[in-house]
């Protein structure tokens, strides 16, 4: 089952790259995060303008010089502003960001161009020009909802892709404890790990990783359930010690490690 | 190899949720249009046809969190499954309304209170400071956050509770309270993912609700009111808004079913079972059931 759609690159060196598309989810989700963001800012610059503009009122005597003059320029300054923050937001983020903006960024997903490079000044400027046009009556919405690319029309014109930032993390960082570790360089020399296969190695790895998220409850089923199917696996009859499941997976996890060292 | 294979998608960030929401609704889209259909005609009958409604829309999230569980059914499967809990999904519908009531009751009128003071000191602060556009600042500012306070309370709630019948249609002996209590238990370490999903997911369906029910609704300014073009126009507007429903429950439905599964993942583990998952060893073995830590 395909849940989301992804594209090949092929690079000019004859790399292939595969990327799995942003989807329309987690584009929305950034699109909100972006407008709000953006919004807030516009808000306070509006905000400041009003403000502005009443102060000045008052100190026309003080300064001697004619408030009509300065609240011109405090508008015409404030309307730079947003105008800059208007088209900046997008432009300057996914510049210097490597694609990336804030919502983006929260999402895990980012701009690339169609040959797989990130993108630049250019591409990001197209595409946030033609943005208005993707906003109304959602043309944008659902060109990406029914175009197998997920392309809006400012990522056609701009030659754009949308793509999910890979989450997979090597598993660094994980804490193994000094009695885990004690255990597996006990296990390094008694187990067989061909006989485990890379596939549950990375299992105990997930399972690590996400532990902590896990109810007791459900972390006891599970901890117990795939320590009980190693042992079994690996045709281990007898544990050095009695110890928690959590320390004999730890056990296997870092002795694995080590062993590829 | 078991027939029940375990999936290995695992847990998924937000916008994946809807994203495989969305692909799971197309795939099957007839499917679920009709169990829709049904659901909504349904409604016409008092208590026993909500009781109905109630069930069809379990069933729905059923047939999402099944297909990625890779064990799809079909939807006569999974009716024999829901249908003998018929009226404990009424009552699980009603209990959700009365909760849902009750919460909106005190929210606002927190929230009302609450901004009255606040709001009442602020600008009595600002004024002093700032003249009279301090004050209309903080006034404008106080509702504007007390809005939004509403607004997040809101939705606060509805995420914890959103995927109240999922239980009750996927496992088995669930009553509408333990149902209730297992999407307040799932949810807990979730809640900002929840919102995401939710605000993404009323997201995509906004083009549908815009240009299905509130477009017509603007024509009714063109039409003179009591001619028979405006009934015609009533008529097509109603139909209309039933089409925009019909066409989106099953899309919150299957959203609904993907969220528990994440969530279940997450909170369960669902996902994280080896590959060579038929071996049970039942011999006794040094390993504790101790709790752990």
């Amino acid at each position: 089952m395909n849940l989301f759609n992804s594209v090949r690159i092929q690079t000019p060196e004859s790399v292939e790259l595969e990327f799995t598309l942003a989807g329309i989810g987690s584009r929305a989700i950034a699109l909100v995060i972006d407008y709000t963001a953006l919004g807030v800012a516009l808000l306070l610059t509006f905000w400041l303008w009003i403000l502005a503009l009443s102060q000045l009122n008052q100190w026309d005597a003080i300064l001697s010089v004619d408030s009509g003059n300065l609240q011109l320029w405090a508008t015409a300054i404030s309307s730079l502003l947003a105008f800059g923050l208007y088209v900046g937001y997008f432009v300057g983020f996914e510049t210097a960001w490597y694609g990336q903006t804030p919502g983006k960024r929260y999402a895990k997903i980012r701009v690339i161009r169609d040959d797989g490079q990130p993108v630049r000044l250019f591409q990001a400027t197209l595409r946030s020009l033609v943005r208005p046009v993707d906003d109304i009556l959602f043309v944008g919405f659902f060109c990406v909802l029914f175009n197998p690319r997920e392309k809006r029309v400012g990522d056609w014109l701009a030659g754009t892709l949308v793509v999910q930032v890979d989450p997979r993390t090597a598993g660094q960082g994980l804490a193994v404890s000094e009695t885990a570790k004690t255990v597996g360089s006990d296990l390094l020399a008694r187990l067989n790990y061909d006989l485990i296969s890379p596939d549950d190695f990375a299992m105990v790895r997930e399972y690590l990783q996400r532990r902590s998220f896990l109810t007791e409850a459900a972390r006891q089923d599970v901890s117990l359930q795939m320590a009980r199917q190693l042992k079994a696996n690996a045709q281990l009859d007898a544990l050095p010690a009695e110890m928690t499941a959590d320390t004999f997976l730890e056990a296997i996890y870092w002795s694995y490690q080590q062993r590829n060292q | 190899m078991t027939s029940a294979s375990p999936s290995n998608l695992g847990p998924l960030n937000p916008g994946n949720v809807v994203s495989a929401s969305i692909r799971l609704y197309r795939d099957r889209f007839k499917m679920y249009l009709t169990l829709s259909a049904k659901a909504y005609l349904w409604l016409i009958v008092p208590i026993y046809g909500w009781a109905k409604y109630c069930m069809y829309t379990g069933l729905m999230s059923r047939l999402a969190f099944q297909e990625l569980m890779n064990q799809p059914e079909t939807p006569r499967e999974a009716y024999r499954q829901v249908s003998p809990k018929i009226w404990s999904f009424l009552g699980l519908g009603c209990l959700l309304l009365l909760i849902f009531a009750g919460a909106y009751l005190a929210i606002v009128l927190v929230s009302l209170l609450a901004g009255f003071v606040v709001g009442g000191l602020a600008s009595y602060a600002l004024t002093a400071i700032f003249g009279p556009g301090g004050g209309t600042f903080a006034i404008v500012a106080t509702t504007l956050a007390a809005l939004a306070v509403i607004l997040l309370a809101l939705l606060w709630i509805v995420g914890r509770l959103i995927i109240a019948e999922v239980p009750m249609a996927v496992e088995p002996q669930v009553d509408p309270s333990t149902s209730i209590g297992r999407s307040w238990q799932l949810s807990k370490k979730s809640i900002g993912r929840i919102q995401f999903v939710v605000m993404a997911a009323y997201l995509i369906t906004l083009p549908i609700t815009i240009l299905m029910t509130i477009a017509p609704q603007i024509a009714v300014v063109f039409v003179e009111p009591g001619s028979a073009s405006s009934a015609a126009l009533n008529l097509l507007i109603l139909v209309l808004s039933l089409a925009a429903g019909v066409l989106t429950l099953p899309f919150w439905q299957v959203v609904k079913g993907v969220l528990y599964y994440d969530l279940r993942s997450r909170r369960e583990g669902l996902d994280l079972k080896l590959a060579t998952d038929s071996v049970v060893d039942t011999a006794p073995d040094t390993l504790s059931d101790e709790p752990i830590q």
